[in-house]
């Protein structure tokens, strides 16, 4: 899939082109010393049908007075675990799965239709602060929208140690025009040694999100060059580099 | 007592514990929570088959051999791309880990992954001098030995160390006639899980 964002430069010319992530895949894998083949699969291990709160839910005995209900039903389903294996489907244990849709489900374990959903936002010392419809995030990099310079250049020395740039994405260009808009805006900012950040949305303020339903970034453009060829890496960070707050 | 790593560069050692960064302890964070038409708490299940419902931790990764034997971790070892066996990486705690002075570059085509904050008892002031001249130090870290370590940098913000640790990516240099390479699919899975709230935050 090739993803697109509309950028513009310091003279608010703009232009899409597209982008890749930078995210390494692992260099070392698992496997036989032999070179044989691993193959991994997913297995089921039980269902909700037998699952412990539905193995409970079967049981119809009163309360034994001096007794806690819940103990009382946890040692009959003991007993049935060890006499006869409840908690075990022969036909479903183990079985391969490839395919699994997701659906929500309530506390006796079966699928609900409709759903109300609520984002509950807590502090650092987990209190909670306040509760509301969730937020949902539309993408502002591309369509309507143009990813701005923000105009605030900061030198790679001193923004290194300031912000965790968690994600990276290089920018590419799709022709010769967009390859002489990019490769010059790679060196002015190569020149300048320094990361431009840019902005999204109708202020040219927000926080880039790169796609609909995602998290906010601010983000940051780093250009280098090296003879006709350039490197444009887009840095995105939702985190300063602060000290843990003392406990 | 906490576990302590020892770091080492030109002659100055420090030693010190190592505590993860967690954005959650620094902006608090955000919950989504999903409620049925009775008010009752809903949680997300998987469907298999159109008709098994999978709770939470009802499925398990299995490796096989080509046989179909279950077979365990401990048989298998690290290879690297070309299929050469690997040596182990070990962890961070077990040895004196050897600092080499990096580049602000190569530290940016960092891909961070964790952000460890360094407690330092002793000689952290001769450290942080060093470090606030601008220094940047790579060594790889493992917090447990295992095939395959991360590269890491230490930097300081001005009062605290962190060590940052993650993989180093490869970006490219592009020509005027490299825009073909554009034109292949990238991993659909690189692609933010939406389902995950979190807060809108400011940070400037």
């Amino acid at each position: 899939m090739i993803r697109y964002i509309n950028l513009a430069n310091a003279k608010k010319r703009d232009a899409e082109i597209t982008f890749k992530s930078l995210n390494p895949k692992p260099a070392v894998i698992m496997g036989f010393a032999n070179g044989a083949q691993v193959l991994n699969k997913r297995v089921i291990k039980s269902t909700s049908s037998i699952s412990t709160q539905s193995l409970l839910s079967k049981y119809n005995d009163k309360p034994t007075k001096g007794v806690d209900f819940q103990m009382q039903l946890a040692g009959r389903l003991a007993e049935d675990l060890i006499l006869a294996d409840p908690e075990i489907d022969l036909e479903l244990t183990g079985k391969f799965i490839d395919d699994v849709s997701r659906v929500y489900i309530n506390e006796e374990q079966k699928p609900v239709f409709r759903i109300n959903k609520v984002e509950k936002i807590f502090s650092p010392s987990a209190k909670l602060k306040k509760e509301r419809a969730p937020k949902y995030n539309e993408c502002n990099i591309t369509g309507e929208d143009i990813v701005k310079w923000s105009g605030k250049l900061m030198p790679k020395t001193q923004v290194y140690n300031k912000f965790v740039f968690a994600k990276k994405y290089q920018l590419r260009h799709v022709n010769g025009l967009t390859y002489d808009f990019l490769f010059d805006m790679a060196k002015e900012l190569s020149d300048k040694d320094s990361l431009m950040m840019l902005a999204g949305g109708a202020s040219g303020k927000e926080p880039l999100v790169m796609n609909d339903g995602g998290k906010p970034y601010r983000a940051f453009l780093e250009g280098r060059i090296k003879g006709e060829k350039y490197c444009l890496i887009l840095h995105l960070t939702d985190l300063e580099l602060k000290p843990l707050p003392s406990e | 007592m906490a576990k302590k790593a020892k770091f080492s560069f030109n002659g100055l050692s420090i030693e010190a514990d190592l505590k993860k960064v967690d954005r959650k302890k620094i902006y608090g964070w955000s919950s989504i929570e999903v409620y049925d038409e009775n008010k009752s708490k809903c949680k997300l299940a998987g469907l298999a088959e159109g008709k098994y419902i999978l709770p939470t931790g009802s499925t398990s990764l299995v490796m096989l051999n080509t046989k179909g034997e279950n077979i365990s971790r401990s048989e298998l070892v690290g290879l690297d791309r070309s299929g050469k066996r690997v040596d182990k990486v070990p962890s961070v705690y077990d040895r004196t880990v050897m600092l080499r002075e990096a580049t602000v570059d190569e530290y940016l085509s960092l891909s961070v992954k964790s952000v460890y904050q360094l407690n330092i008892e002793e000689k952290k002031e001769d450290f942080l001098k060093v470090l606030n001249a601008g220094k940047i130090f790579y060594f790889v870290f493992n917090y447990r030995e295992d095939y395959e370590g991360d590269d890491a940098y230490l930097i300081s913000n001005e009062n605290e160390v962190f060590a940052i640790t993650g993989m180093l990516s490869e970006p490219e240099f592009l020509g005027l006639q490299d825009n073909e390479q554009e034109l292949v699919a990238e991993d659909i899975d690189d692609i933010e899980d939406t389902d995950e709230g979190d807060l809108d935050f400011a940070m400037f």
